[in-house]
């Protein structure tokens, strides 16, 4: 976890009850709106719960192995908010495969206990993460007292600059827009928009949550084409890299992953905007032409009402990543290997190497010459400040290594993109990990296990050179 | 079972007295004409009703809502569901066709339906003429054409003030013979005002008004 100053600190007080301000304006309309005021108890209680878990964490042995989850856990927690926003869209979109769960009765039990867990689920990865960033600079730098009196100013100045919009008419009537889909919708946006893998580092999930997906993607063709339809044939498998190396082009995957995204909030739109609409039977007043006009026109009007913040997440998320996608991609860094030799069975690599600054973030390459073969190694400190050590290859791609992108690997044989943060995962387009142990003054791998995991990279098995 | 019912309703232009206290209760699905010289009040006494003017003292009525002290939003709501007006002069948009003048309507109420609209211009005898303009049109029938548009959003009241003022007697006959059919076949509640006796023969019930007075309720007059 990175060490944060007091204008971090001011500055994630400040997101956090802004972020949190935001959903309580929209939620508090929504609840009064629909008679539900009896859930702003569970979420309140889910707050506190929340905030009191990640403050606290870090002052909490059991507690601890939270700090090297929180990255995951706050993508984790968009993916999760934007499943769940995407089941209930597909719920609420009027299709018949559906119409039995309508007939559900929930009881308000049920709405209090999901309202408590979702604001749990929603403000404790920040908060983790805020907390361990807080404690550590509280500990290492600025004192307790300063770190934790700036982050109650900027969740003050949050709470002054947010709050009062609450008395704007249009914020006390922002829920009749918002019904449960969108409200778990308006949760994504929020994270997507407003978390931080660091606490404060980083304010959007963006490029994580592109990458995330276009790695999904990639290894999705991968996996099937490598392991089902190309033929073990050196040729045939030269021809089909080529023909798998369009999918990774520099937009194709960025495509996709818009894709992945807007798939159901488009196809809630299409169901609520372009269909005629089912108007409700008339019991109580002569069904004439102006009753059935007046039912059609609730019917559509609620209808677009509901779909508007739909349309306002589709906007966000073509918007962002058209801007994303149109920004020019830095050079691959893509730094020359450093010999290593081999001692006792051993391979070291110096942590506090004057040449380098093995602690930067930067990918670090090594090279080990072993009977013929030329091995190399990649070694990056993860942001959870562990070290990840890996082969320069995977087991799929011809091994021409990986090149690094701000926090992101890059395969440069087929640009699937590997944030930094997943290192270690073994399988499919991941650098091969490396079993490896380190104390102050060493990363120490050994020769077995280095050899071992080569016979896994894909040179070995198809022959084909590296390009 | 009373529709539109006044208490003692009065209505003071600064010193002029336009109406002075009246008591009046029309039923449900009733025609009632209202008659009277030039200033007696008849006009006044159809605004009050129709929500376009409100009382200086009294109280209006209408479905048993008072609306005397109705907020602005909720009059407009009620004069769009429940009143339909007739006024002498068309008032139809002049570059829409008779369809779309209909439809602005429907519009206003809920949402524009084209079938409807053509439709209800069918029932008042003007199926052909859907794409014409008001100025493509004469006197009688842009008077059809607002008599579909005061019904199309199925209006429990019919408010109209001199329908036929700018007729001939032909044209005066047909429109008086449409409001007929639609008061007797679908029991619609007519509140007519004209100063033209042979218009005021088809009411069921005159009321002849007088310096702001009801000089005779002729049903009662019968009676």
């Amino acid at each position: 976890m990175s060490q944060f100053v007091v204008s971090d600190a001011l500055l994630a007080g400040f997101r956090e009850t802004a972020r949190g301000g935001i959903l309580y304006l929209v939620f508090l309309s929504y609840a009064s709106l629909t008679q539900r005021k009896y859930l702003l108890a569970p979420f309140f209680l889910g707050i506190s719960v929340a905030f009191l878990t990640g403050l606290s964490a870090p002052y909490i042995t059991a507690l601890l192995p939270l700090k090297g989850a929180v990255g995951n856990l706050i993508s984790g927690s968009f993916a999760l908010f934007f499943i769940f926003s995407c089941a209930a869209l597909l719920q609420s979109s009027e299709l018949p495969l559906f119409e039995p769960f309508r007939l559900i009765r929930i009881s308000d039990f049920f709405y209090r206990i999901a309202t408590l867990f979702l604001a749990v689920l929603f403000f404790l990865p920040e908060a983790t993460g805020t907390g361990f960033a807080a404690a550590e600079t509280a500990l290492m730098r600025e004192g307790a007292f300063v770190v934790y009196f700036s982050l109650a100013a900027g969740a003050a100045a949050g709470g002054i600059l947010i709050f009062p919009l609450g008395r704007l008419t249009f914020v006390r009537k922002a829920g009749e827009v918002f019904d449960v889909p969108q409200i778990l919708l308006l949760c994504a946006i929020l994270k997507l928009f407003g978390s931080g893998m660091k606490g404060i580092e980083q304010i959007t999930l963006i490029p994580s949550v592109q990458a995330g997906l276009m790695k999904f993607f990639h290894d999705f063709v991968h996996q099937n084409f490598v392991l089902f339809m190309v033929p073990d044939h050196m040729l045939l498998r030269t021809t089909a890299w080529n023909f798998i190396g369009i999918f990774f082009g520099a937009n194709f995957a960025l495509f996709v992953s818009l894709l992945l995204l807007l798939s159901v909030p488009l196809f809630f739109l299409y169901r609520k905007l372009l269909r005629e609409p089912v108007v409700p039977a008339v019991s109580d007043a002569p069904a004439t032409g102006a009753v059935i006009r007046k039912l059609r026109h609730a019917v559509l009007s609620e209808r677009r009402k509901k779909a508007a913040p739909v349309i306002f997440f589709v906007f966000l998320i073509v918007t962002s990543w058209y801007v994303r996608g149109g920004q020019t991609s830095p050079r691959l860094y893509n730094p020359a290997p450093k010999p290593l030799v081999a001692d006792n069975g051993l391979v070291r690599i110096l942590i506090s190497d004057p040449t380098m600054d093995l602690k930067d973030g930067r990918i670090h390459k090594f090279s080990l010459a072993h009977q013929g073969k030329n091995i190399r190694i990649l070694v990056v400190r993860k942001p959870d400040s562990r070290f990840s050590v890996c082969l320069d290859a995977c087991e799929i791609c011809p091994p021409e290594g990986y090149g690094q992108k701000e926090d992101l690997l890059v395969c440069i044989y087929c640009n699937t993109p590997i944030p930094v943060r997943t290192l270690g995962r073994p399988g499919g387009c991941n650098p091969i990990p490396l079993e490896a142990a380190s104390d102050n003054s060493f990363i120490s791998i050994k020769l077995d296990e280095l050899l071992k995991k080569t016979a896994l990279v894909n040179a070995g098995k198809s022959g084909e050179p590296g390009r | 079972m009373s529709l539109i019912e006044l208490r003692n309703v009065s209505k003071e232009y600064r010193n002029t007295h336009a109406l002075r206290g009246i008591d009046l209760v029309v039923s449900r699905g009733e025609w009632m004409n209202i008659v009277g010289p030039s200033g007696s009040g008849k006009s006044t006494l159809l605004n009050i009703i129709g929500g376009l003017d409100s009382p200086t003292s009294g109280e209006v009525s209408i479905d048993s809502v008072d609306i005397s002290r109705l907020p602005e939003d909720d009059m407009a709501v009620l004069r769009r569901e429940k009143i339909g007006f007739i006024f002498q002069q068309s008032h139809l948009i002049p570059y829409l066709t008779a369809v779309e003048n209909v439809m602005l309507a429907q519009y206003f109420h809920s949402m524009a339906e084209e079938k409807e609209a053509a439709d209800a211009l069918s029932r008042v005898g003007l199926g052909h003429r859907l794409e014409h303009r008001p100025s493509q049109m004469s006197g009688g029938e842009q008077q059809r054409v607002c008599i579909a548009r005061a019904l199309i959003n199925n209006p429990e009241i019919l408010l109209a003030d001199e329908p036929t003022g700018n007729l001939d007697r032909e044209n005066t006959r047909l429109i008086l013979e449409l409001l007929d059919k639609l008061h007797s076949e679908e029991g619609f509640t007519i509140v007519l005002v004209t100063h033209d006796p042979f218009v005021a023969q088809w009411g069921r019930r005159v009321l002849t008004m007088e310096d702001g007075r009801i000089k005779c309720d002729e049903s009662i007059c019968r009676l």
